[in-house]
């Protein structure tokens, strides 16, 4: 008896969260499933089509296309760069600075406030034609070209604002840093190792867990991306589809073509190519990420 | 030895020197903003912008707090996030406790890894279901279509950082409440969260930042100027006043600040209260 009342004490706690997971959670993810094989614009009642919305996404949507290749631009190249600040300035950090609290706040503050409308909005001002990121340029005696409204640079801009936000992923790494023992780098320096062979022997293995952690997040953040894209093209996603990440595309079909259905099934997609890009760093970990609890 | 102290000196130096240019990359745009929100309308766009600043004017901010819905937006965002962040708070507590105390029973551990996996639910995918279901609960254009939705995003990670604060808490605490008569909620409310201070208020904030910034679903659940919170706010402001940078940036600048006068004071926690969640899972 006394067990069974612990163990209704456990679940009642979890009641308030397992309702909002039912009702607000899973039903609204099988919803989409089903809306995912319909044609549905809001009005009328959703009608089955069956797989016509995957067919169409695969064959017959040029937009999509550019949209995918886009969104993985935008993913393979601000993720690595961010890690690589990231990591390179909690290395930097770590080596006992003073003010490091100060350094910290500083870095952190973009990350904290980059999701935020108000941030891209600025970026829009600083990466103008004349913004003071061409200003810059200009006193090294470079013309910066407009990277908000030329094609072939517009999705640099929103990589740019991405990256600039490293501070987030740094905290994990600082802290990640802190608790590799620092005998290990004294006995190294005994041993006569030098700084590359303290960093590739000691750092770099011992913090792959911390990698492995920032890796995943940042790259499932990152396809998700939508705020940064829909203010600074206008919500268009152009010019010419060049900042149209997958988000925003699946708002425009959802939203402004009222294609309810079709939206769905893209999320989806959406959905099994970051659960695939999840999945293959998983199954890689084994191979590089060192657990020092023996976990592997 | 002295040819490697001078070298040492110079590694070090070089290191704060590094230190200091990323510092003014990082804190250069909001400067921008500021100077340009404190900007005479025609110094804003000429073709050589500068940092200086000839005659500073408040008009933009005059503009903003008193010729615009802004004040609506901002005190409609405070109460959303507000809201979002008791309710996460109460639930996490919760759902962090039974997890800390409860893990040996079955089940509580599928509930570790559905929260984990939750994060790759991307938000869109939720965003066209939860539209219906506001929609059909006739919740477009309230406040309580954004807290629930807000409240669902953010009690998965208030819930993990909660739990990994309770685990550190030794368990004899409790049995001697108990042994003294104490129910489960008397233990949770006078035993646990007043050592639990420094990660709630790092729970609280983290609601508190997501509700504050999030922008998607704020801006397609709700239509009507009485209600909008402040993101979708500013990102209409710019269809008012497409050229008007000045009282743009003025907006940024008013809704940027309190984020970073609350993160300013209170970052410790936050910082504790992510990496304690991170670096050991």
């Amino acid at each position: 008896m006394q067990k069974y009342k612990t163990y209704a004490a456990g679940y009642l706690f979890l009641l308030p969260w397992l309702i909002g997971l039912i009702f607000l959670y899973l039903s609204p993810i099988f919803a989409s499933l089903y809306l995912s094989f319909t044609k549905y614009d809001l009005l009328t009642a959703p009608k089955w089509i069956g797989f016509d919305n995957y067919k169409t996404m695969f064959t017959d949507d040029y937009r999509l296309g550019d949209s995918i290749k886009v969104t993985f631009q935008y993913v393979l190249i601000s993720v690595p760069f961010r890690l690589a600040f990231a990591l390179g300035l909690a290395m930097l950090l770590n080596q006992g600075m003073k003010f490091l609290g100060v350094y910290r706040t500083i870095y952190y503050i973009p990350s904290l406030l980059g999701g935020s409308v108000a941030i891209s909005v600025l970026w829009k001002q600083v990466f103008d034609k004349d913004g003071i990121f061409n200003q810059g340029l200009a006193l090294m005696g470079i013309e910066g070209p407009n990277w908000i409204a030329d094609p072939k640079y517009a999705i640099y801009s929103l990589i740019g604002l991405s990256v600039w936000q490293f501070g987030s992923v740094m905290i994990i790494f600082l802290a990640g840093l802190k608790q590799i023992p620092q005998e290990l780098y004294e006995a190294a320096t005994v041993d006569g190792a030098g700084i590359f062979r303290k960093f590739s022997r000691i750092t770099m293995p011992l913090l792959t867990p911390v990698i492995f952690f920032n890796l995943t997040i940042t790259l499932i953040q990152s396809f998700q991306t939508f705020t940064k894209a829909f203010i600074i093209s206008g919500g268009s996603g152009g010019p010419i589809n060049s900042t149209l990440l997958y988000s925003l595309y699946l708002y425009i079909k959802g939203f402004t073509f009222l294609d309810m259905g079709y939206a769905s099934a893209m999320a989806w997609l959406l959905l099994i190519i970051i659960a695939a890009f999840t999945g293959l760093l998983f199954l890689t970990s084994r191979y590089w990420v060192y657990y020092s609890d023996g976990r592997n | 030895m002295l040819m490697s102290r001078r070298k040492q000196r110079f590694f070090k130096l070089l290191t704060y020197a590094v230190l200091l240019g990323f510092s003014v990359y990082c804190l250069l745009p909001f400067l921008w903003m500021f100077v340009t929100s404190i900007k005479p309308t025609d110094q804003i766009r000429t073709l050589n912008p500068s940092f200086w600043v000839d005659k500073p004017t408040w008009k933009h901010f005059d503009n903003v707090l008193n010729g615009s819905a802004f004040l609506t937006f901002f005190k409609n965002s405070l109460f959303v996030a507000l809201a979002t962040t008791v309710a996460s708070l109460i639930i996490s507590i919760f759902a962090g406790y039974a997890l800390s105390r409860y893990v040996r029973f079955k089940g509580v551990k599928l509930f570790s890894v559905a929260m984990l996996l939750s994060q790759m639910i991307p938000g869109v995918l939720l965003l066209i279901p939860l539209y219906l279901v506001m929609k059909n609960l006739s919740l477009i254009n309230t406040y309580a279509s954004l807290i629930l939705a807000y409240t669902t995003f953010t009690v998965p990670l208030c819930t993990f950082m909660m739990k990994s604060f309770f685990d550190t808490i030794a368990y004899e605490m409790e049995e001697s409440a108990e042994i003294d008569g104490c129910s489960r909620i008397g233990i949770i409310f006078r035993i646990l969260l007043p050592v639990s201070l420094p990660s709630l208020v790092a729970t609280s904030l983290f609601a508190f930042l997501n509700a504050w910034n999030e922008f998607m679903f704020g801006f397609v659940f709700i239509n009507d100027e009485a209600h909008r919170t402040l993101t979708p706010g500013i990102s209409l402001f710019k269809g008012l006043y497409q050229t008007d940078w000045g009282s743009m940036m003025a907006a940024s600048v008013l809704s940027v600040l309190p984020i970073v006068i609350i993160f300013v004071f209170l970052q410790r926690f936050l910082i504790e209260g992510m990496t304690a969640g991170s670096v050991k899972g």
